[in-house]
């Protein structure tokens, strides 16, 4: 692939400026603030509009790379249409998904079930699926790109199939943990920033093989360290050239 | 001066009489005799670059370890252990800016554990690996003949010696097929894989301007691991990758060691040709125009950004943890080569605009490019490369073309034609050994061999099995690869033939690929770079 340095960072601070406003946004929300915005009246069009702010702060991050891919393999007359079509196809399968977890907290709050046992349980669920087998298969999904067509109505297929296919590995990745917030009854946004953080954390992992292990934030932890270790004690240069020294 | 100064391999001959080849052979003789779990053994070694001999690695069959043709007779068992595996093993850095520095390193740890057993054998004490320069005078461009005896001059046999090495046309003869070499060994029909120093007129190690082409000479802004969608550096692809192609070659029943990371280490010629790449930076860094990046990500290496650091064995059981900040300056390691001298390089913006028309002095002080990089143009659908080679056709958008149209009538005033190149992506398959030549406006049915002006270049898809494999640690997307075809574009223009929207593109394999060896070209794609 080869990228036009200047539309890389165009997309890189448009998107952080999306998430930075939709933080914004949803710490003013009140729908939001709330926590149960969503969960008393089942995906109306307000709950809607918070799943959907509550995307953008969490997911603008992580849809860098995507955007910046599909953009530079389309012509720079169609990269606006092509990121909107991949926007809206991963946006609508976050919308069914979003719909589907809103109707689950919904009838979680009307069960009766003593709030903590759904969290605790929906932590279960959710701490299971990071470590399985699943997640790491959904994860290798969200990291693999492939040739989209460039003219015409094939172009703007793959543009949406590519959003469709992204946002179905994405949600596959992220649901357990983005229904956890959707449960609590407080702290809904400590939660909403906590999950925010491991998806971006994950996704700085490569593609791994399939299998039982944690994951999530070991990456990010070394990259903390290294630096940490860095400034306390960095090795000079002449310290590695002394080892061939006559 | 330094202590350890890297030597013609071709110094008296090429043969034993060389003293730096001798104890080569004396060293890798010790270090094969030792154990695949021993750190210090040639087999663990060459399992820091590569391996199919772990069970996630081995399939069964060739390239596993268990299945190659010897000498040298390589030992599957005993495996290190889990822990050591997952720090040493399958670290070699490809199609990234780290190819340059993880190499030299590379080559530092094994010639260190070289020389300790060489010492211990009464060698000298600055023994240092010599380097086969392909590109010297004479015939420098075949393999010094200490590495085609299957014996060494007391009788005993030649470590040097490998069985899985054919060569460019499979037939046994080791040459690096260099524009010299090619009149020596005249090439049969349909291979056209000619290997040169071109990279060394590049100026940017990361990057393009007037005189260097995407993604440049050290390769593209990269991790430790990348993706599948990074083209070589310019360095790295021609000559590194071809010369593994070309000097591995393949037979009806194998391909050679040097074609494939997972087994090219195990080659003795590998570390000779390597050390000639790592001289090849250290000329381009003797000019002092060229600079190795000032990027920190570049600098503190992937283990700063929290990926696997860069770790080699050492002798007396210890272990050697390096960045490019450790590496990037030859002369602090004590290093450095008997020749760094370089042929002149041209002027690459003063041949193009006179190419194009224009008269007049140019300045041969490179100019950055503006780097505003976009789609021209792709073709349809992936292609299967098979026999001898197969066309496609890249359609065009009719107004980007003709922006490069413009750029180029605009080059006497601009002095900046847009740069066009040609994007093979997602180039999957499991023949490593296979080069492909890729031609740019070849008439329909024309014989490439009579059309040397239309070739824009040669591929060498070394490592493609490994890029192939959808197994976690890589997604399938295969290998991707950059030509720059300004030069060509530039004739057609002046021939007033790039007034078309599509335009042909023939890849043909140097040798005719293999029936099941599944070479497909996902995606031809055109990209213009302006100013």
């Amino acid at each position: 692939m080869i990228y036009d340095n200047r539309d890389r960072a165009l997309v890189r601070n448009g998107l952080f400026a999306l998430t930075t406003l939709a933080w914004i946004l949803a710490v003013w929300s009140p729908g939001i603030r709330a926590h149960h915005h969503a969960a008393a009246r089942v995906f109306s069009a307000s709950a809607a509009a918070n799943w959907l702010l509550m995307l953008a702060a969490m997911m603008a991050p992580v849809l860098i790379q995507p955007f910046q891919f599909i953009r530079s393999s389309s012509f720079a007359s169609r990269r606006m249409r092509s990121t909107l079509l991949f926007a809206a196809g991963y946006t609508v399968v976050w919308m069914f998904a979003g719909a589907l977890m809103i109707s689950l907290a919904a009838a979680q709050r009307s069960s009766g079930l003593p709030p903590f046992v759904s969290v605790a349980a929906v932590f279960l669920v959710a701490f299971a699926w990071q470590c399985s087998p699943a997640k790491q298969i959904c994860l290798n999904g969200c990291h693999a790109f492939r040739p989209l067509a460039a003219f015409s109505r094939a172009a703007d297929i793959d543009a949406l199939v590519f959003g469709l296919t992204h946002g179905a590995w994405c949600a596959g990745s992220c649901w357990a943990w983005m229904l956890l917030p959707l449960l609590l009854s407080s702290g809904h946004l400590v939660a909403m920033a906590a999950t925010a953080v491991l998806i971006f954390c994950e996704r700085l992992d490569g593609p791994a093989p399939v299998g039982w292990r944690w994951r999530g934030l070991g990456r990010a932890c070394r990259i903390v360290a290294r630096r940490i270790t860095l400034v306390l004690s960095p090795r000079p240069q002449e310290v590695n050239a002394a080892r061939f020294a006559a | 001066m330094a202590t350890y100064i890297r030597a013609n391999a071709w110094n008296s001959g090429g043969t034993f009489t060389n003293q730096d080849l001798y104890w080569y052979a004396i060293g890798v003789r010790a270090m094969m005799a030792r154990a695949l779990d021993d750190p210090a053994s040639w087999w663990f070694f060459a399992a820091i670059h590569g391996e199919y001999v772990t069970p996630d690695n081995d399939p069964g069959k060739f390239p596993g370890w268990g299945y190659l043709p010897g000498p040298p007779n390589v030992p599957t068992m005993p495996l290190p252990s889990a822990n050591d595996v997952k720090i040493y093993w399958n670290q070699c850095q490809h199609q990234s800016w780290f190819f340059p520095p993880w190499h030299r390193g590379y080559l530092m740890a094994l010639e260190a554990q070289l020389r300790e057993d060489i010492v211990q054998q009464g060698g000298p004490s600055n023994w240092a690996l010599p380097y086969w320069n392909y590109f010297g005078p004479g015939n420098e461009f075949d393999i010094p003949p200490a590495f085609t005896q299957p014996a060494m001059p007391n009788g005993s046999p030649n470590p040097l010696f490998v069985t899985a090495r054919y060569g460019p046309y499979g037939n046994n003869i080791i040459f690096e097929p260099t524009a010299a070499a090619l009149i020596k060994y005249p090439p049969p029909p349909g291979f056209h894989g000619k290997v040169t120093d071109d990279c060394l007129c590049d100026t940017v190690y990361t990057g393009s301007d007037t005189n260097t082409s995407l993604p440049g000479f050290g390769g593209p802004l990269s991790g430790f691991w990348h993706g599948d969608l990074y083209p070589s550096g310019n360095l790295e692809q021609d000559p590194h990758n071809l010369t593994h192609n070309f000097v591995g070659g393949f037979t009806s029943a194998s391909s050679g060691l040097m074609t494939d990371p997972g087994l090219a280490a195990l080659d003795p010629i590998f570390y000779l040709h390597h050390a000639n790449i790592d001289r090849m930076w250290a000329i381009w860094n003797s000019d002092p125009r060229n600079t190795n990046p000032s990027d920190p990500n570049w600098l503190k290496g992937p283990a700063a950004s929290g990926e696997r650091e860069f770790i080699m064995p050492m002798p007396g059981k210890t272990s050697w943890r390096y960045a490019p900040i450790d590496v990037n300056t030859l002369s602090l390691m004590n290093y450095t080569y008997d020749n760094l001298k370089k042929a002149p390089c041209g002027n690459p913006l003063g041949e193009r605009l006179n190419r194009l028309g224009v008269a007049g002095p140019v300045s041969a002080t490179p100019a950055p490019e503006r780097n505003a990089v976009e789609l021209v143009g792709t073709n349809d659908k992936p292609v299967a490369i098979t026999g001898r080679g197969t066309s496609t056709t890249v359609q065009l958008e009719n107004e980007v073309r003709q922006k490069i149209s413009r750029s180029l009538v605009m080059a006497a005033e601009t002095s900046a034609p847009d740069r066009v190149y040609l994007n093979l992506e997602n180039v999957r398959g499991t023949h490593d050994a296979t080069a492909l030549s890729v031609f740019v406006g070849l008439p329909q049915g024309a014989n490439p061999d009579n059309y040397p002006d239309l070739l824009a270049g040669t591929v060498g898809l070394f490592g493609l099995r490994r890029a192939s494999l959808a197994d976690g640690r890589h997604l399938g997307g295969g290998l991707s690869f950059l030509l720059d075809i300004s030069r060509i574009v530039d004739l057609m223009h002046v021939g007033d033939a790039l007034n078309s929207n599509t335009l042909r593109v023939t890849i043909v394999p140097n040798r005719p690929v293999p029936e099941d060896a599944e070479v497909t070209v996902g995606q031809v794609s055109v990209y213009r770079e302006g100013r």
